[in-house]
Parts: C-alpha cells; structure tokens; sequence
C-alpha cells in the first residue's frame, strides 16, 4: 500500500520570510522520491507539512486523496523521520520494537529486529545510550519495518556510517520490492543515494526548480569538451550550467536534451559528449547566481 | 490504536510517574513524622499541596511530552486530546483514592506506634461522609490542576516562551478562583449573599469549579485541534 501526493499553491511564511511559494507538484504512489534543494531551500518545511505537523493555511495538501491534517488513516500511514527526532529516548531497543505494534498497523516486528541486528545496535541499553550513528540507525530501522505507506527520511541517517548507509540503501531497494511504499528522501548526500530515487523534485528558494524522473533528469544532462571556439559556438542557444577551462580546452556542462542531429554534428565538431549524474546537475543548477 | 487503547497505555504512564512521586511522598511524611515528634515541626500537611503541583507539573508535560511523542507515532491531535482528558479525569480520581487511603493507613498506624499525626483535623474523625467528600474534593482539585498546567504547556509549546508566559499570567485568576473555592467557608458564604437554598449553597463550590474546568477543557481542546507539532 502507498499513497500519492498533490499539493497545490502552498505557500508558508515565517513572519516576513517566505519558506514556500507557491509550491504546485504532484508525486505518485509507490516510489521512492528525491527532494533535493539547498541548505535554507524550504524541503524540511515542506516534509512536516506533508506530515501534517503543520496545517496548510495557504494552498492544499491532499495524500491518497484525502486532506491529510488530523487525517486518522493518513496520520498513521505517514511516518517522518528526522535527524533530531528524540521520541525514542529512554526506553529500551526492546521496548521501543514491542511499542510500535500498537501504533503502526503494517510494523513487522522480525523485520525490525532482523534490522536492529544487522545495525549492531544493543537490544539491552535505551536509546539515550546509543550514539548518535545508532540512534539513527535505530530510527531507520523503525522507518523501515513500520512499512507506512507514506514514509519520510529527512537527513535521518546522518551520523550512520558508510557500511550502515551501504546497507539501508540496499534494505531501500529490497523493500520497495517486497513491500511497495511512497518514500520521500531529503538528502545531502546526492552522489551516494541518486540511484534510489525514483523521481526527483529539486526545490530552491521555496519553490519548485524542477521535477522529473531520473532517467528523464539524467538524459536532460550532458557535458560537452572540445577546443573552446567549437564548444562556444556549439553551446551558443544551449543552456549552459557550468564551465571550465584548461588550457584552450573547454568543458561546459549542459541542461537541456539534444537531439540526434545535435548529436551528430557535435561528433563532426570532435567535441567529446558525456553524461552528467543527478548530482552535479543538482550543483550546478541550484548555483544560480554564481552562473549568472 | 484504538482510542481505549491509547488512553489506558497513556493512564499506565502517569500511573508510573505517580507512583514514583508517593514513594517519595510517603517518606517525606513519615520524615515530618518524625520530626514532629521530636519538636522539629509542628502541623505540617504537605500531601494535598504536593499532590496538585504534581498534577500541575504533570499537565505542563503534556504537550511536550506526550502530545509530541504519540503525534510522531501516528495519533491525530484530536484522539490524543480524548485520550489525555479520559487518562486525566481517571488519574485525579485514582490519585485521589491513593491520597486518602494513605492518609487513613497513616492516621491508624502511626498513633498505633506512639507517634503523633503531623497535621490537625484528622480525616478518620469524620466519617464515611468526610472520606467521600475528601475524595471528591482532591479528585476535583487534581483534576483542575492538572487542565490548568495542560493550559500553560500548552502556551509554550503552540506559541513559544514569550507568549507562554503570557499563558502563567492568564493562569493565575484560574488559581485564585481555585484558592477561594477550596475555603469552602467563604464560598458558602458569598453564596449564602445570592440564596438561602442550602443544597445550592453545598454543591455551589463544587458547580463553580466544574464552570471553570469546563472552560479550560474547551480552551485546551481549541489550542490543541491545530497546533504545529515541533520538530
């Protein structure tokens, strides 16, 4: 079970700030889901509102079709995790595993200890003992075997290590397998987790800067080498995101799709075409005002 | 979860946190036993004003506590706001049954072992009527405290310190009205101003409270129906 997302016009202000302008994106049930966007750039407000921490005064949120504030059936399906999320402290691992039958409907129990094993996280302490690596492992873990239909990790793995992330990421794809949900990714570590997603949705300065699938994001990417005259000539009405020079080599990064012909006559030009991850267009496209 | 469920899980909690604080209670009274007996103190009646800061400290928790906790997990502001006020109503009646039954254990045995009860106007002295009227007065004035620090909890948490403390100002006329109907003799007699009916002027303390705890059930279930839950 998954649910979809629409939101339209949602606008957030903080006193004279605005944090949200006139969000409009919609985002399908059962993938998995980047929202990427700068420090500052508005994803973690825009996450608790879809969580409902907040009631959208301006604009709509609708989850699964329905309004999701004090939304009972939606509430319980969301889960949102975050990075300073203490509502575990205190209690045991053990306790914490036993609890979450009560609240989440779809929790699998083995799953969650299956989890909490393979992070090496000590059943026998409470989770203020934990450090904060396996706190968060601990937080992914119960993000995992709650098996909500709506589920937001919002920089919660922060503090895990590399072989720790290795494994949630793999864990990510296994569940999507078994058990299809809409997750929602907040991250800064684009490089590491791009190939999770699904569908990215990059926010900057409140709004949405773009929205695509990954392989519709990844063919809209090229970078474009070759001696500089050929390449500012050849890139004249393309959109140019980024450039370097060395020497009398230039290399420029491209947003845009470029058709066969295009293609063709760069290969004429011996200019060296290649393809850009989500993560520098990411860069490059969120650095508008040192573009311009 | 289900909404029995989660207001008998959140009545087992409090129950917990309550059962730390008589432990604590019953040797504090038995400490001012003590020193009563050997002339440190004299009169001392620390379990009811205790009692009602515990409900007042328990209620300012409320929000950031438990309201944040089970919203996290999945519970509507609204099915926590019915949990909270049944798992309250239950928790002053409970506490206030544990109160008297320590108070009469307390004024049996600790004559029985040659020591004098550290308060005047022992409870044992006036009958079956004393005991319930007793229990009905802590179960009300629990039950008020514990909605009136839900109340001030509930101003920091949805609106931050400044405007919190604005809440503790609010506060304190409810306190007041909660000072004058706990001296029953002068609310008797300021009734007493307005009618004659005797039975109007018996339960007239008891009605006024139940005014003003209505009033700050429906100021608590208003401020919480929407407020932002904090990361």
């Amino acid at each position: 079970m998954s649910y979809s997302i629409e939101v339209n016009g949602l606008t957030v202000h903080y006193k004279n700030f605005k944090a949200l302008d006139q969000l409009n994106f919609k985002l399908s049930s059962g993938k998995v889901h980047g929202i990427l966007g700068r420090n500052g750039a508005g994803k973690t407000t825009l996450l608790t509102y879809l969580a409902s921490f907040h009631k959208a005064k301006h604009g709509t949120i609708v989850i699964d079709g329905e309004d999701p504030f004090e939304n009972e059936r939606i509430l319980q399906g969301t889960s949102f995790i975050y990075e300073k999320d203490n509502t575990y402290d205190y209690d045991k691992i053990d306790k914490i595993i036993k609890r979450m039958l009560y609240f989440r409907p779809y929790f699998d129990e083995a799953y969650a200890r299956e989890l909490v094993k393979r992070f090496k996280i000590p059943t026998n302490k409470s989770a203020d003992q934990l450090s904060k690596g396996q706190y968060s492992a601990l937080q992914v873990a119960i993000g995992l075997a709650s098996r909500t239909p709506l589920t937001i990790f919002d920089e919660a793995y922060l503090g895990m290590d590399a072989p720790a992330r290795e494994l949630f990421y793999k864990e990510i794809l296994l569940e999507q397998e078994r058990h299809p949900r809409t997750i929602l990714f907040s991250t800064h570590l684009v490089s590491e987790m791009e190939y999770l997603f699904d569908e990215v949705l990059i926010i900057d300065n409140g709004k949405v800067l773009l929205q695509e699938t990954s392989e519709q994001l990844l063919e809209k990417g090229f970078s474009i080498t070759g001696a500089k005259e050929d390449v500012e000539a050849f890139t004249k009405t393309l959109e140019v995101i980024y450039e370097e020079m060395l020497g009398g080599t230039k290399s420029v990064m491209v947003y845009g799709t470029l058709p066969k012909q295009e293609q063709r006559e760069a290969v004429e030009l011996d200019l060296e075409i290649g393809s850009l991850s989500i993560n520098n267009l990411f860069i490059h496209l969120t650095k508008e005002e040192e573009r311009t | 979860m289900k909404q029995f469920h989660l207001g008998w899980a959140f009545l087992i909690e409090q129950i917990k946190w309550a059962s730390w604080f008589y432990s604590i209670i019953i040797v504090l009274t038995i400490g001012t036993t003590i020193a009563n007996h050997w002339g440190f103190l004299d009169n001392l009646d620390i379990s009811n004003t205790t009692s009602t800061i515990f409900m007042l400290i328990i209620g300012l928790l409320y929000s950031y506590g438990f309201l944040d906790y089970y919203y996290k997990l999945g519970i509507s502001r609204k099915m926590f706001f019915k949990a909270a006020l049944f798992a309250s109503a239950l928790l002053s009646i409970i506490l206030a049954l544990a109160m008297i039954t320590m108070i009469v254990l307390f004024e049996t045995l600790v004559p029985a072992l040659g020591f004098a009860v550290p308060w005047t106007d022992p409870l044992i002295g006036g009958g079956v009527l004393s005991f319930i009227q007793s229990i009905a007065d802590y179960s009300v004035a629990h039950f008020f405290y514990l909605l009136l620090g839900w109340f001030m909890g509930l101003g920091f948490y949805r609106f931050r310190w400044k405007i919190g403390l604005l809440f503790i100002l609010i506060s304190f006329p409810f306190f007041g009205i909660s000072a004058l109907l706990q001296d029953k003799a002068d609310i008797a007699h300021t009734i007493k101003f307005f009618t004659v009916n005797l039975q109007i002027i018996s339960i007239g303390p008891y009605l006024i409270f139940f005014i003003v705890i209505a009033i700050l059930i429906v100021c608590n279930y208003r401020l919480t129906r929407d407020v932002p839950i904090r990361l």
